[in-house]
């Protein structure tokens, strides 16, 4: 039987006293490959924040690996991996490729410390891993902006996390890198065993890549295989945030999406 | 070289160098996160506790640190608690302080000349005292910096991913408010309340110009800072002038040489 790493159960959370999302229950396995899929403003990042321990719910529970995300050891932190938007850090920040990378071993290293040989070979070995090795030296804005999106995974891998997990990672990247950069991802996924969770607008590619797609707008309203969720009435909603690539997407590899009579989705 | 010969100019010239260096290392973290209107509020707050010093008779150093201390660390409460934005909060914080110490002034029946030294700087007033003060402080801030250099380094750069990576980042965010506040008021005599955030600013601005590397640039900063200080010192002493107010206007022109040099180097 697989193992549950991650379960919300009834869960309420938002900020400054609203609730952004309300009454989320739902499990992610190990190895799962989990996309998750809303419109603007629908709670996708608030669940991410949750996972991470970055946001605490106003009711109900969270678990990863068993435990209150919040309130994480170090070591229990370690097991997790998260690539953030690019968009919200500061890439003009002189720091260099292989700083970058450094940066997620910090907390391993701990205060007072300086990183050593074995760090730096780390940081080498997630370089390497993501075909970015060779850039180690350059400044971080240097870099295109799929180039900075693999040295960002090569932070949130470099001290080998089972989960890893990403939120729009492909904001900005053009569409060929973003395929390049989905590949990279299942690569990953196969040589290091990640359960991956990732937040994306890119309905089609996830439909592609993952084995799960989980759809939140304020609830979870659909948690399970992209095939029963992409292609469910329910999710008509959906069309309104990627319409053409969901229809197309779900006529191509499950039949027509159908349509209610309240059906909003134009179609 | 004759005026070396005077304990003033001496005190004056190490004050000078132990406070821009001070200034320059702490402005990397002030510039890079972005925090500059948040050390002007505590610049300015420092003149609250100068003036209640004179008011009660306590040293007006400890009474402007405590007083400084205090005001960031409502700032930050503030600023985690509540919907009202940073800036407002500093903006409310910095009218509410300077009011106070125009109160305290009006209290005082005492004449004070002081005031005027407090707000814009009087290196060659600095006592045995200020110096060694100084001294402890610059060893202080500078001993915390070396000891949570990563992690004050990757909360600047990103603080959500380091909160995520297990990083105390609210313990970070509170260390460098204090940093700022000590650093601010210890520097208070040399260059002044008004002016001591132009040398948060201005030294990092210049070191921005010249290098991508976050160490270098910190070493360049305090480099530049200092250079600025003992220049400004020097016109100030040859020319008569107001000796803060010279400091801050040769720091201004080395940084405008810098910005026009790297422009005619990049053509």
């Amino acid at each position: 039987m697989s193992e549950n790493i991650i379960s919300f159960e009834n869960v309420y959370a938002g900020y400054d006293g609203v609730d952004v999302v309300e009454d989320i229950s739902f499990t992610v396995e190990r190895g799962d490959y989990v996309g998750i899929i809303g419109p603007n403003g629908g709670g996708k990042t608030t669940v991410l924040k949750m996972m991470t321990g970055a946001l605490k719910p106003s009711k109900g529970r969270v678990l990863v690996f068993g435990r209150n995300p919040a309130v994480f050891s170090g070591n229990e932190r370690a097991k997790i991996g998260y690539v953030r938007q690019e968009r919200n850090i500061d890439t003009a920040f002189p720091v260099s490729v292989k700083d970058c990378v450094m940066m997620g071993l910090f907390t391993a290293i701990g205060p007072g410390r300086r990183p050593g040989k074995e760090h730096e070979a780390m940081v080498m070995d997630a370089l390497k891993k993501v075909d970015m090795d060779g850039e180690a030296a350059a400044h971080i804005n240097a870099l295109s902006g799929g180039q900075k999106q693999r040295v960002f995974i090569a932070r949130a891998l470099v001290h080998k996390p089972e989960l890893l997990i990403l939120d729009e990672p492909t904001t900005g990247v053009d569409a060929r890198r973003q395929r390049d950069f989905y590949s990279l991802l299942y690569r990953l996924k196969k040589e290091m065993n990640l359960t991956i969770i990732m937040v994306s607008h890119d309905v089609s590619m996830i439909s592609k890549q993952v084995n799960k797609v989980t759809y939140v707008n304020k609830g979870v309203h659909m948690h399970g295989s992209p095939e029963d969720v992409l292609s469910d009435e329910d999710t008509c909603e959906v069309c309104g945030m990627d319409r053409e690539v969901m229809f197309h997407e779900t006529r191509k590899k499950h039949g027509a999406h159908k349509h209610g009579d309240d059906c909003n989705c134009g179609k | 070289m004759e005026i070396l010969g005077y304990a003033f100019v001496r005190k004056a010239l190490i004050a000078g160098t132990l406070s821009g260096v001070l200034l320059a290392v702490i402005g990397v973290y002030v510039v890079l996160k972005k925090m500059s209107f948040i050390g002007d509020g505590i610049a300015h707050s420092a003149f609250g506790g100068i003036a209640l010093g004179l008011l009660i008779g306590v040293n007006t150093t400890l009474a402007a640190v405590v007083f400084a201390w205090v005001i960031a660390m409502l700032i930050g409460i503030s600023k985690k608690g509540t919907k009202t934005s940073e800036d407002a909060l500093i903006g409310i914080f910095f009218a509410f302080t300077m009011a106070l110490g125009v109160i305290f002034i009006g209290f005082n029946k005492s004449y004070n000349a002081d005031i005027f030294g407090y707000l814009f700087g009087d290196i060659l007033a600095v006592t045995d005292s200020d110096v060694w003060v100084l001294a402890g402080v610059t060893f202080a801030a500078l001993a915390v910096i070396w000891y949570y250099f990563k992690e004050l380094m990757f909360f600047t750069f990103d603080e959500e991913g380091a909160q995520v990576s297990g990083i105390d980042t609210n313990f970070i965010y509170f260390l460098l408010l204090t940093l700022i506040s000590v650093t601010v008021v210890v520097s208070i005599k040399i260059v002044g309340i008004i002016l001591a955030v132009a040398f948060l600013i201005i030294p990092v601005s210049c070191a921005l110009l010249l290098t991508r590397d976050f160490k270098k640039m910190m070493a360049l900063s305090a480099v530049i800072s200092v250079v600025s200080t003992l220049t400004g010192f020097a016109f100030s002493y040859i020319f008569n002038l107001a000796s803060g107010a010279t400091i801050v206007v040769t720091a201004t022109f080395i940084f405008a040489v810098i910005t026009v040099g790297v422009r005619v180097l990049r053509k």
